[in-house]
């Protein structure tokens, strides 16, 4: 018998055994048949029947109660330990029902009886015994399997299985291992006709059984491993939850298809709520998984806010706070609920109640409203660039701001990615600008109080202010019509963007003044809808008036420096589009009058009052000079400006063309006499100029600067004889100038004559003969020929009979010449740049490739198209390039 | 080569024909500028000249007559306007 109950002690549990000494320091094995301790009698004492009496007697001696004792013991604890386990667990039948009576008579002696243990001494309680009995035949029969179990790997799909045979195993050794307590022993000792002897404790049942449970549920801890029993568990909460919620998982790589019908979803809960009742009844819930199911819901909120339930709306632009907070309630908090109430089952804290306080349901909204801002708030920049498609998110973020400490999150963390993401040299001011505007929509959406802006803002504002070009791009960008600015992206023009906001251009299509009204906002007493201030004003926080976006534009400098630059800028503005009602400019003026205070805004009144009224002083003057005569086909229209409130002008003064002289003179004339006392004072370099030139074999049309102008006048047939230069009036001839002269003869800024001559060279109208000796291109030469005289002039050259004169042979052959010598000099740049344009942009028409050159070369790129395609033709000769029609690319071959 | 100059859009600035510099003795803006009450030069705002030959915004004399204590008298030089 000894035998038996020793051999299924393995290694195992004799390990488990030096390690947790409970069972093995006290646990006794039945006490065999064959060598029943009889102890020994005192003498003068009868030897009693071992059984014979079952009264307690005084006078019994405790050598007598001892060996009664031991007796009752050893019969007690071998009928208890026929009970076996594995076979209860196996489902076969065992026999306990069948107590004898003298097993009876042991056990009510042994518990209720003499047997009881004294209180003094160390002896074991029979239920104690059986409670290290029940734990030790766990330990033997069950811990092991269960600790292979989770000893061995398995993946997280397992977790389920892995959890629901835990679980079930260990409810059964429950079950089996309380049973014979429950239906031998407390019986016994509950039974009511028993009358209680002194020294023992009244003993109720429930104490018994929640000792026992205790102690074997210590002992299921053990055969579990804690750690990863938690994690499965957390796991499966979550995995759960997300299948009930719908939320998709990131990667999606377990293939989680479409949403689970109703149907599954119940067959999912109903098997959850098993599980968790069988962890709660086998003491592995309650207090030991709290936190289990608290980083499990944690980690099930934030997936809720990842997923697509909690993405931004982008169509309806409607918050997606409601459905959080009612999803919250809805399903979260119930779904919480019902996990711990499964888990609490035999908790002593009683029944759960059935409603959730609505403080903590209100906590929790919060706990989730809180997590959805700081996700919206690591993505504002976003958002923000993306206004006004994402009024969702600012939306969203409306709920979050009321939150504690969420406030100064948002500002802090937006104010990080600003410098981080917007305000470096790599910006251009109009990006800035453009954000700025949407920062200030979105925020006066956010905070309309503008506590929040005021804050964000600041950063951009001084930033905005230490770059020179911001109230420029603010005053032209107010200028543009976004209509046009809208068009020149669509053609994908180039200058558009650097120096435009467009956002502020849009912004002049709805300039209304409605900043002013609300001055009064905290002293209108009759207003239902006032609130404080929010927590984070200032104490004397006021409202800027900045709230919309052109005040705040307006007030990022001081006034009168805003008006400086306004001035100049609308100036250049009306000198510049002549022929245009200016519409646009009186909106902007009135605009600025309102709100930069009229007094301010005289001088760009009067600007505008003068270019107004310059047209019909124009056509008045004008008229009466046509009645005279009409000399010269020419036509001056004058700009008459009140010189005191202009901004300071271009003065550079030069000899104008005799003929526009004259007309000048006599338009001067006609002026003083219209206005009396008044004379004009002419701005030679201001204005624009449309010349007509009429070369040998073609006609050159278009607008150009007065010095421009006059500087091409200079080589004019007619001014050739005058300056003496030429000899032969009758004749067409190409006289030739050099800088010098012309500086002399105009009277003009050296740096002006190069700059028209520049301008006239990349033309085709003037030749640098050699340097500083410029001379008119009558023809154009044929390409690649080298005296193009006789072959490029076909056409209109046709007239030119008579060879020209010695010298102009010469000169226009050195012309070519020079012009092949300038291109042959750098001919290696420009062939190494094309190319190497060609292979990092794909193919380009020569007329882009033209302009790249003219942008990009250093020194500017003073050829056309023909010699754009010159170079090209050389390259295809030598297989670099391809061409297809217009359109060039580079070789594969 | 021949050019035609088709169209000459230039720029001019009009002076009150008066020494530069000089300033309105009533207001002390500039001629080129206006009286304090004006909005527009030139013709808005004209000068007059007195027989003493000061000058002045016209709406500065005006005002400066219309008073009593002026007398109808140059408030430069005393003479009578």
């Amino acid at each position: 018998m000894a035998a038996l109950h020793e051999s299924p002690l393995s290694r195992e549990s004799l390990i488990f055994s030096s390690v947790f000494s409970l069972s093995a320091a006290t646990h006794t094995t039945p006490t065999p048949l064959s060598t029943p301790d009889l102890g020994s009698i005192e003498p003068g004492q009868s030897f009693g029947g071992v059984f014979g009496s079952n009264q307690p007697s005084q006078q019994q001696s405790a050598a007598q109660r001892q060996v009664r004792r031991n007796l009752a013991w050893s019969s007690a604890t071998r009928f208890l330990g026929q009970f076996a386990l594995e076979d209860a667990m196996k489902g076969r039948p065992t026999e306990l029902r069948g107590m004898p009576s003298d097993v009876r008579d042991a056990m009510e002696f042994l518990l209720m009886g003499g047997g009881c243990p004294l209180p003094e001494s160390n002896e074991e309680s029979l239920v104690d015994w059986y409670t290290n009995e029940a734990l030790r035949r766990f330990v033997v029969d069950i811990s092991p399997e269960l600790t292979t179990k989770w000893r061995a790997d398995f993946d997280e799909h397992s977790t389920w299985h892995i959890l629901i045979y835990t679980t079930s195993k260990l409810v059964q050794a429950h079950r089996h291992l309380a049973q014979p307590l429950k239906d031998i022993l407390l019986p016994i000792i509950s039974r009511p006709s028993r009358r209680a002897d002194d020294a023992i404790e009244a003993l109720t049942t429930l104490p018994i059984i929640s000792r026992f449970n205790r102690e074997l549920r210590a002992a299921f801890v053990q055969a579990v491993d804690a750690g990863r029993f938690a994690e499965y568990l957390e796991h499966l909460l979550v995995d759960t939850g997300r299948k009930l919620f719908s939320i998709e998982g990131r990667g999606n790589e377990n293939g989680e298809g479409p949403e689970l019908s109703r149907e599954e979803k119940q067959k999912i809960r109903e098997r959850l709520t098993t599980l968790l009742r069988g962890i709660g009844s086998i003491g592995l819930g309650g207090d030991k998984s709290t936190w289990v199911v608290g980083a499990a819901m944690a980690k099930l909120l934030d997936n809720f806010v990842d997923s697509r339930h909690m993405k931004v709306d982008w169509y309806t632009r409607n918050s997606v706070v409601r459905t959080l907070k009612h999803w919250v309630k809805e399903g979260y908090m119930r779904y919480f609920q019902e996990i711990m109430a499964c888990l609490e089952v035999e908790s002593e804290s009683g029944p759960q109640p059935s409603s959730i306080p609505p403080a903590s349901l209100q906590r929790c909204q919060e706990i989730a409203i809180n997590r959805l801002g700081r996700a919206r708030v690591a993505d504002l920049f976003d958002f923000i660039v993306r206004w006004d498609g994402s009024l969702g998110a600012i939306r969203d973020l409306k709920e979050y701001i009321t939150l504690p400490g969420a406030r100064v999150h948002l500002t802090h963390s937006f104010s990080r990615q600003l410098s981080r993401r917007l305000l470096h040299a790599g910006a251009t001011t109009s990006d800035i600008l453009d954000v700025y505007v949407y920062i200030i929509k979105a925020f006066n959406e956010l905070d309309p109080k503008g506590v929040l802006l005021d804050r964000v803002a600041r950063p951009i504002r001084r930033y905005l202010k230490d770059r020179d070009d911001t109230a420029r791009i603010i005053v032209v960008s107010l200028l543009k019509d976004v209509d046009e600015i809208i068009a020149d992206e669509k053609t994908g023009r180039l200058d558009i963007g650097g120096n435009v906001s467009k956002q502020i251009a849009l912004e002049m299509k709805y300039p209304s003044a409605h900043a002013l009204q609300e001055q009064d906002y905290d002293l209108d007493w009759g207003n239902m809808d006032w609130t404080p201030d929010p927590i984070d004003a200032e104490p004397e926080y006021k409202r800027s008036k900045s709230s919309d976006v052109i005040a705040s534009l307006l007030t990022l400098y001081d006034r009168e420096d805003f008006i400086t630059e306004l001035k100049d800028i609308l100036g250049e503005y009306l000198l510049k589009y002549e022929d245009s009602d200016f519409e646009k400019e009186q909106r902007l003026v009135e605009l600025f009058k309102v709100r930069l205070g009229e007094d301010k805004m005289q001088a760009c009144e009067v600007m505008l009052h003068d270019v107004l009224e310059s047209k019909r002083i124009n056509r008045d003057i004008n008229a009466s000079i046509n009645r005279e005569n009409v000399r010269l086909g020419s036509e001056l229209n004058a700009q008459i400006l009140s010189s005191y409130f202009w901004p300071p002008l271009r003065e550079d003064a030069f000899r104008v063309p005799q003929p526009v002289h004259a007309l000048q003179q006599r338009y001067a004339a006609g002026f003083e006499g219209i206005k009396d006392m008044r004379r004009l004072q002419w701005y030679p370099a201001l204005g624009q100029v449309e010349v007509e030139l009429q070369l040998q074999d073609r006609e050159w049309r278009g607008d150009c600067h007065p010095w421009q102008a006059s500087v091409v006048y200079a080589f004019d047939e007619s001014i050739s004889s005058i300056s003496g230069l030429e000899n032969d009036p009758g004749r067409s001839t190409t006289p030739s100038r050099t800088v010098e002269e012309l500086k002399i003869m105009l009277q003009m800024d050296e740096q002006l004559v190069c700059n028209a001559l520049q301008f006239w060279t990349a033309h085709r109208v003037l030749v640098e003969v050699s340097p500083g000796i410029y001379e008119v291109q009558e023809t154009l030469p044929a390409d690649g020929g080298s005296s193009g005289d006789k072959a490029g002039g076909s056409g209109k050259s046709a007239s030119r009979t008579a060879p020209p004169l010695h010298t102009e042979t010469g000169a226009h052959v050195s012309a070519v010449k020079s012009q092949e010598d300038r291109l042959m000099e750098n001919v290696d740049i420009y062939r190494h740049f094309i190319v190497g344009m060609l292979t990092n942009q794909g193919a380009m028409p020569v007329a882009k490739i033209l302009m790249m050159l003219k942008m990009t070369m250093p020194g500017g790129f003073p050829f056309g198209m023909e010699e754009v395609r010159t170079l090209l033709g050389r390259l295809v000769e030598e297989r670099k390039v391809v061409g297809q029609g217009d359109i060039y690319s580079v070789s594969k071959g | 080569m021949k050019v035609t100059i088709k169209r000459w859009n230039a720029v001019a600035a009009w002076r009150w024909d008066m020494p530069e510099d000089d300033v309105c003795g009533i207001c002390r803006n500039p001629y080129d500028s206006t009286c304090s009450k004006c909005k527009y030069p030139g013709d808005q705002c004209p000068l007059l000249m007195g027989d003493c030959n000061h000058s002045f915004h016209m709406h500065c004399i005006y005002a400066w007559v219309q008073q009593e204590a002026s007398q109808e008298r140059c408030p430069m030089c005393r003479q009578g306007m």
